[in-house]
């Protein structure tokens, strides 16, 4: 018994190996850090709870925080509305549906990239397609991309955009709902919307849960299109500094690695907390078949 | 360049890396920290004391009294790359700011750049060029958020920005002038609004570039970027304007980048011998040309400016502006690259009328503080 247990760690090794050394040991790097001055070019030195002290007065970190909770709480739920809605509708038994499927699943596959970033800056860009199109019908906008206002809503729409990966997860769900206990609403007399509200939804409620929670995360931990789209400044007017961002603007541009590791060790702290929460609220909405809990 | 090197030192083998120049300073960074940095690399003046008072470049006084001749160096030059009176780099450029015109704009408005007037004569000039030229045509590209070119401003108000220890100089009054100054152009219609200039930031984007504004500023190498993106037109080089007409001493000629060695080299002699090279023969000079600045010797100056065109109007400028200039400030102080960020922020907050240039005055201030103090 002993020795096998021997041998399975054996084999687990590799994986162990890199766990530790890739994973767990940069972790607890970079909780040290956050509690020191590391400047990257000089030794640490130990100051305590001052990095995370410095987050309560500092002006900028709360503009990031604004910026981040406000593109999670409105890109996430737009996103989740925009694929389950595709799913139903290539759920209808259409031709060529593995085409569409295909199609529809692309923008996932790239929408993270630097290539759309930059796409993203073109077509929103002033001169660029949207400028132009609207130019058409008589109507002129300030460039969206770089107006405080709207910049932020550019990134919303490329993260809705990317709507394809959650929508085969609520694909295959839809594939899963028994026909005949939507038959049975039918015979009932419960139309299409009825069906879906009171049959359909309640029965995929796991996978809009699973969807939610990947897709919170997801958004906390968004860089790369504010990065690209603002040059790396999160502006006009810090109206896209999304929290990796500024935290990446402190650690790499100020070399203030200390407080970057903080920052990214509250980041941490509070995508657990969300996903705890949504755990916990779960329990009200979400239905297990089986009668299991969330 | 490596390749002349190696040519001249057969027994030095050498061996360069590239990057994006955006990737330049986290990949530096981050080889320093690790210990696996490259023996020789470009620094920036915005990082300079940055990374030599953190013991990351080598002292090259001995080295200069040897193996590198940093005597052929302008004295203003030389003497900027020393930080606590050692000489931790060595100038690879001559710098100056400027004021560029674009050539075709002028002819057609039949107007030309004076190279001796004041900010109000330039005021006057810009809005004036503005209402002639029409609708989406300005004066000026929005100098607002650019500290350098302020710099010039500032320095004939309070001095320099920073004292020798890196503590900032300016004050409340200066800062405020200088946003309400772009504040007013930019209402006046004579520079652009500014999601206009908050979608430029590049070369090609520059308002100038695409024939919407007459002019803008920069170091004064940067003619040689502007001028082939501008077909229909020479883009000529004049200084910046001034507090008392005539008065250049807002202007300063420096350096922006240089040689450096690393804290931890093994060879440092073939180090310091590949600087001497980048600096002082001419296949690296020709190699180099204008791109990190005017060269900081007087035979490569001479060597370039048979070139020509924008290559030999940079030139001209520099040997032009060098007697009259102001004394040139010190190395920039550490944090200098956040207040380079902060203050472009706080030009913008102005522009996008989410603040009022004293307000944004006091933001700047308050945040350049905490970058320069830390």
């Amino acid at each position: 018994m002993h020795r096998r247990r021997w041998k399975a760690y054996l084999f687990l090794l590799p994986w162990l190996i890199g766990l530790v050394w890739f994973t767990l040991g940069p972790m607890v790097w970079s909780l040290y850090y956050s509690f020191t001055d590391f400047s990257l070019l000089q030794a640490p030195n130990w100051v305590g709870g001052d990095n995370y002290a410095r987050m309560l007065t500092d002006a900028r970190f709360h503009a990031s925080v604004r910026v981040t909770l406000i593109y999670v709480a409105v890109s996430v739920p737009l996103e989740l509305v925009a694929s389950l809605g595709l799913a139903l509708l290539l759920n209808q038994g259409i031709k060529g549906l593995a085409v569409y499927r295909a199609i529809y699943y692309v923008p996932s596959l790239l929408g993270g990239s630097v290539a759309i970033a930059v796409l993203w800056r073109q077509i929103f860009g002033p001169d660029g397609l949207v400028d132009k199109g609207l130019e058409l019908v008589g109507v002129h906008v300030p460039a969206l991309i770089s107006s405080p206002g709207t910049a932020l809503g550019t990134l919303v729409a490329l993260r809705v955009w990317q709507f394809g990966a959650p929508m085969l997860i609520f694909l295959a769900a839809l594939r899963q709902v028994p026909a005949d206990v939507l038959e049975a609403a039918q015979i009932d007399g419960a139309g299409p919307v009825r069906r879906f509200f009171a049959v359909t939804l309640p029965l995929i409620t796991p996978i809009v849960f699973f969807n939610l929670v990947l897709q919170v995360i997801g958004a906390f931990q968004a860089f790369t299109p504010a990065y690209i789209i603002s040059g790396g400044s999160g502006g006009p007017a810090d109206s896209t500094l999304f929290y990796t961002l500024y935290l990446y603007q402190r650690a790499f541009g100020s070399f203030q690695m200390g407080y970057g590791a903080a920052m990214a060790w509250v980041l941490l702290i509070v995508i657990g907390l969300f996903t705890l929460a949504n755990f916990l609220v779960g329990k009200y909405w979400v239905y297990y078949e089986d009668g299991g809990r969330v | 360049m490596l390749k002349g090197f190696t040519a001249a030192n057969p027994a030095i083998a050498t061996s360069g890396t590239g990057v994006a120049f955006a990737d330049y300073w986290d990949k530096l960074a981050t080889e320093t920290a690790g210990g696996s940095g490259p023996d020789v690399f470009r620094m920036s003046m915005t990082y300079f004391t940055e990374y030599a008072s953190r013991g990351a470049l080598r002292d090259l006084t001995a080295d200069a009294a040897s193996t590198i001749d940093a005597s052929t160096l302008d004295a203003d030059v030389r003497d900027s790359g020393l930080v606590g009176g050692k000489l931790m780099g060595i100038g690879q450029s001559s710098i100056a700011p400027a004021l560029f015109s674009h050539g075709g704009m002028l002819q057609a408005a039949g107007a030309s750049v004076p190279d001796e007037w004041t900010w109000a004569d330039f005021q006057t000039w810009v809005t004036d060029f503005a209402k002639n030229a029409g609708p989406d045509k300005w004066g000026t590209t929005d100098l607002g958020g650019n500290f350098q070119m302020f710099d010039v401003f500032a320095r004939q108000e309070v001095g320099n920005q920073f004292d020798p220890e890196g503590k900032l100089l300016l004050d409340q009054a200066v800062v405020e002038a200088w946003y309400a100054m772009w504040d007013g152009l930019r209402r006046g219609k004579a520079a652009p609004p500014q999601d206009v200039t908050a979608a430029g930031g590049t070369f090609e984007t520059n308002p100038m570039s695409k024939g919407q504004a007459a002019l803008t500023a920069g170091w004064v190498q940067q003619v040689t970027f502007f001028q082939p993106l501008i077909a229909d037109g020479t883009v000529a080089v004049s200084p910046l304007p001034q507090k008392v007409k005539g008065d250049l001493s807002g202007l300063f000629v420096k350096a922006l980048d240089f040689w450096c060695v690393s804290a931890t080299t093994k060879a440092p002699e073939a180090a310091a011998a590949l600087v001497d090279h980048l600096i002082n023969d001419s296949a690296a000079t020709k190699e180099i040309g204008l791109l990190l600045g005017v060269p900081p010797t007087g035979s490569a100056r001479d060597q370039l400016s048979s070139a020509g065109g924008a290559t030999t109007a940079a030139i001209d400028y520099v040997e032009k502006v060098t007697p009259k200039a102001g004394k040139a400030p010190g190395p920039w102080p550490k944090g200098y690259g956040e207040c380079l960020s902060a203050f472009g922020r706080a030009n913008e907050s102005v522009g996008f009328g989410q603040a009022t240039p004293a307000q944004a005055a006091q933001t700047f201030l308050s945040e350049a503080k905490a970058a320069l103090g830390a």
